[in-house]
């Protein structure tokens, strides 16, 4: 054990790196496998870590049109995603690991498309399953779609088809426990992250996009306030502030 | 009536389907027969396709593009056949609408990707998806007529095998 030079650095008082963009963002942005990346040396652990998630991905249980029946019929017995550990569709997002966008966002369902995805706990996937969430499909040029989920969300995965067939969400399930295999624990996630402006889509003043802005980073307010730096609260929010007082 | 009747036929019913075979498709190995007019991908074969673009106008989504110039016996050269796969709801209309059955449905259905913008198939691309499928069905269309065994270039030029 002389040899090995693992340091343990506590996780939950670091501070974060220079270049962090925003207040709050060690507390609500956190990125925890960049702290591991930073700290620890994982080359064994990696491929059984890795092996571990890929082989239980527990999906989040929403559908949002009719590639959620699809997405149903991939669950049933006749093609059965629990043969890929990833039968346990859990209702809570806190316990889930993949989501599958399964239909239609309209600009309505988006900030909660973006919510769930926030209060998912890292590490987390996404499968953007048909036509409609990957581009909007044949409303791609309406008035009340997302042109792309991936304008929200960061998406791993993208499954073509109308709506898709079991196979198809098989196929993209495969694909993606090959992109963890092959981008590992610590490695770097080779997904585009979306980039939160909405200044070309919606108009100034347009209550849903004051409402999705407000859900990427700095995090701020629906009246565009800061958070407190320490605990992440908005001005208005009384029981953080007493909390925050007590600390 | 006797007391427990309607214990054994559950049991029974348990114990008829305890010797069932499962019915679950593994997938990666083996596939579950496709129906023939089940709207899978689209097969666009550039050696019937007459340039006409029935398909572009008869597409709701508009996400077939395709551009031609007339030759010198007055048949057109299609320089650009492009399908918006992002886009495509898999509705098969186009395919009705061709009078040849130069696009057909019937093609794969595992072309997942990790970048959307691969889902945009221009001519290049769908040649070699067309070539590909008919190399893999023994060189039979999708509707069930023979093709002739060539292999097709882009730009039109045949290569008989």
């Amino acid at each position: 054990m002389a040899d090995t030079q693992i340091i343990p650095v506590p996780l939950l008082n670091v501070e974060p790196p220079a270049g962090t963009p925003g207040p709050g963002s060690a507390l609500l942005g956190t990125d925890i496998e960049a702290d591991l990346r930073q700290q620890l040396l994982l080359t064994k652990v990696d491929s059984v870590l890795t092996w571990a998630r890929r082989s239980s991905l527990w999906p989040a249980m929403f559908g949002l049109a009719c590639c959620a029946i699809e997405m149903i019929a991939t669950a049933n017995a006749r093609y059965d995603i629990a043969r890929f550990g990833a039968e346990v569709f859990r209702a809570s997002p806190r316990q889930a690991d993949l989501m599958i966008v399964a239909g239609t966002v309209t600009w309505k369902m988006a900030p909660a498309v973006r919510r769930i995805y926030l209060q998912m706990a890292d590490p987390k996937w996404v499968i953007s399953m048909g036509s409609c969430s990957n581009i909007g499909g044949p409303f791609a040029h309406g008035y009340s779609t997302l042109p792309g989920v991936n304008n929200v969300v960061p998406v791993d995965v993208y499954v073509p088809g109308c709506p898709p067939r079991p196979e198809s969400l098989l196929s993209g399930l495969m694909l993606l426990q090959d992109v963890m295999k092959e981008e590992g624990v610590s490695g770097a996630r080779g997904r585009p992250e979306p980039d939160g402006d909405f200044s070309t889509m919606l108009p100034e003043g347009d209550p849903i996009r004051r409402e999705l802005e407000s859900l990427f980073p700095p995090y701020l307010s629906l009246n565009g306030e800061p958070r407190d730096p320490k605990t992440g609260a908005l001005p208005h929010d009384t029981n953080y502030q007493s909390l925050s007082g007590a600390l | 009536m006797a007391y427990g009747v309607g214990l054994a036929k559950g049991l029974m019913t348990t114990l008829k389907h305890l010797g069932r075979p499962p019915v679950t498709f593994e997938f990666p190995e083996t596939e579950r027969p496709i129906p023939p007019r089940a709207r899978t991908n689209l097969v666009w074969f550039v050696e019937r396709c007459t340039g006409c673009s029935t398909c572009a106008q008869a597409c709701p989504d508009g996400c077939i593009l395709v551009q031609t110039q007339p030759r010198e016996d007055g048949s057109y050269l299609v320089e650009r056949y492009e399908i918006d796969f992002r886009l495509c709801m898999y509705c098969g209309l186009c395919a009705e609408a061709c009078p040849y059955e130069a696009i057909q449905v019937g093609g794969s259905y595992t072309n997942v990707v990790r970048d959307p913008n691969e889902l945009y198939h221009d001519k290049p691309k769908l040649t070699a998806f067309a070539n590909n499928y008919l190399e893999q069905h023994d060189w039979i269309y999708p509707n069930g007529q023979p093709a002739v065994r060539q292999e097709i270039h882009a730009d039109g030029e045949r290569q008989h095998l």
